[in-house]
């Protein structure tokens, strides 16, 4: 499917699941109360494109552990660290390290859209931190940068206090390595997805 | 009190001295080409970044261990090219090794059995990028030599083999060579009786130089012993 198509249909989407939204918000008065959601889920890094995370290394699956506030109407602030490990498998094209963690602490900020009763679509857009922590045969060092992410997640009610939640989050990083000019952006760029399965408890409202 | 802040300061300064010999956040490269001595490239060629670190240390605590590692990994390709990523070692580093056809920075023990070892020291770097000559791997040759004492020959020998080593290293970017191996001795070079193998490159040539006395009188000799096969024997009788 031709790439600006799915724009369209996405912003169509989001569109419609708005002005329900906004139907829903003046039914209901509008300002929601305060929300506070612990999250803990599982997710799988799966990285693309022509850079050195990509190429060089093969990551494992990681706990992703945060806390998202409902603050300002519907609007949400999320916070989340997460952990990766990776084994370097091409130290030819990156250096000779045997492994890596990758930590990742973000901020963001999300709007939730209720499709269903139970049933809520949350985007949101992240900023944060990343830090490659190397592992060679011969000492650590590090290589570190920033990165915005884009998420997208659905999440269902089970009881009262606790959610499941299925997405995606879309990392795009920017990395301080100074690098040969040979290498173009090998080294400067990376993106990868994280597919993810969690659970969201209520523990303040 | 005192002794307690000196100790404090002393491990300290020992934790400050530990850190890791590696940059952070940065790469560098060195490009290169393996060729043999017909001009023609070599595929598959093992290279790899190497440094050392002499004994560093503090006073009262003067041996922490030196630094030897390999900070970058790669193979040539179909023609013979590599630019080889590394990862850059920091200023506490006395030496960076380009080493071709070997991973150990003091060794002339080839990977690929049929070449020699090529490694180019180099002191400091001055850029990202590298770009080495082009590399020479000569082939692998073994000296066979028999020095052989015939009982019925009187004489006593002096004798020096002096004769290109498997491998050859090169100072960058200055050129400077040193390649060669002397091996002294008298009379017969294996009491056995069996000669001795020399591992050294073809294309190259071994001087053997020799003082026979026979009855008061010395007689001097160098004989040039041309390495242009795989196995190359040599035999003296006195």
């Amino acid at each position: 499917m031709h790439l600006n198509f799915k724009i369209l249909i996405a912003l169509f989407f989001c569109t419609q699941l708005g002005w329900s939204q906004e139907e829903e918000e003046k039914n209901t008065g509008g300002i929601k109360e305060f929300e506070l959601f612990f999250e803990i889920g599982y997710a799988q890094p799966i990285p693309y494109g022509d850079n050195f995370i990509n190429k060089g290394y093969d990551l494992s699956g990681t706990i992703d552990v945060g806390v998202t506030t409902a603050f300002f109407y519907n609007t949400t602030l999320h916070s989340d660290i997460n952990i990766t490990s990776g084994d370097v498998t091409r130290p030819d094209l990156i250096g000779n390290i045997r492994s890596a963690n990758f930590t990742r602490v973000s901020l963001g900020l999300g709007y939730p859209l209720e499709v269903l009763d139970r049933l809520r679509f949350l985007p949101s857009i992240h900023a944060g931190y990343l830090k490659i922590g190397q592992n060679t045969d011969n000492g650590e060092f590090r290589d570190d940068g920033i990165f915005i992410a884009i998420e997208t997640a659905l999440n269902y009610r089970i009881i009262k206090w606790i959610d499941i939640s299925l997405g995606v989050r879309n990392h795009f990083d920017f990395l301080s390595i100074d690098a040969p000019s040979e290498t173009g952006s090998f080294f400067d760029s990376a993106q990868s997805i994280y597919p993810f399965l969690g659970l969201r408890f209520r523990v303040g409202k | 009190m005192y002794k307690k802040i000196s100790l404090l300061l002393i491990l300290c300064i020992s934790f400050l001295s530990c850190s890791d010999p590696i940059e952070n956040n940065s790469r560098i490269a060195f490009e290169l080409k393996v060729i043999d001595d017909a001009n023609q490239p070599i595929s598959d060629i093992v290279v790899n970044a190497s440094v050392h670190r002499g004994a560093a240390g503090i006073i009262f605590f003067p041996v922490i261990p030196s630094f030897d590692g390999i900070l970058g990994v790669g193979s040539t390709n179909d023609q013979g090219t590599l630019t080889l990523i590394s990862l850059e070692p920091d200023q506490t580093v006395d030496q960076i090794g380009v080493l071709i056809n070997s991973d150990e920075q003091f060794s002339g023990n080839s990977l690929n059995e049929d070449y020699g070892v090529v490694i180019y020291q180099l002191d400091s770097l001055l850029t990202k990028t590298t770009i080495l000559p082009d590399v020479v791997l000569k082939r692998s040759a073994s000296l066979e030599i028999a020095i052989t004492d015939v009982p019925t020959m009187d004489g006593t020998l002096e004798y020096t083999i002096t004769y290109a080593t498997r491998l050859q290293q090169f100072q960058f970017p200055n050129g400077e060579e040193s390649v060669i191996n002397t091996i002294e001795g008298s009379g017969a070079l294996n009491s056995s009786g069996m000669p001795i193998t020399l591992e050294t490159l073809q294309n190259t040539t071994a001087i053997f130089s020799y003082e026979l006395t026979t009855g008061g009188e010395t007689e001097t000799n160098t004989i040039e012993i041309p390495i242009n096969q795989e196995t190359v024997q040599y035999a003296f009788e006195f």
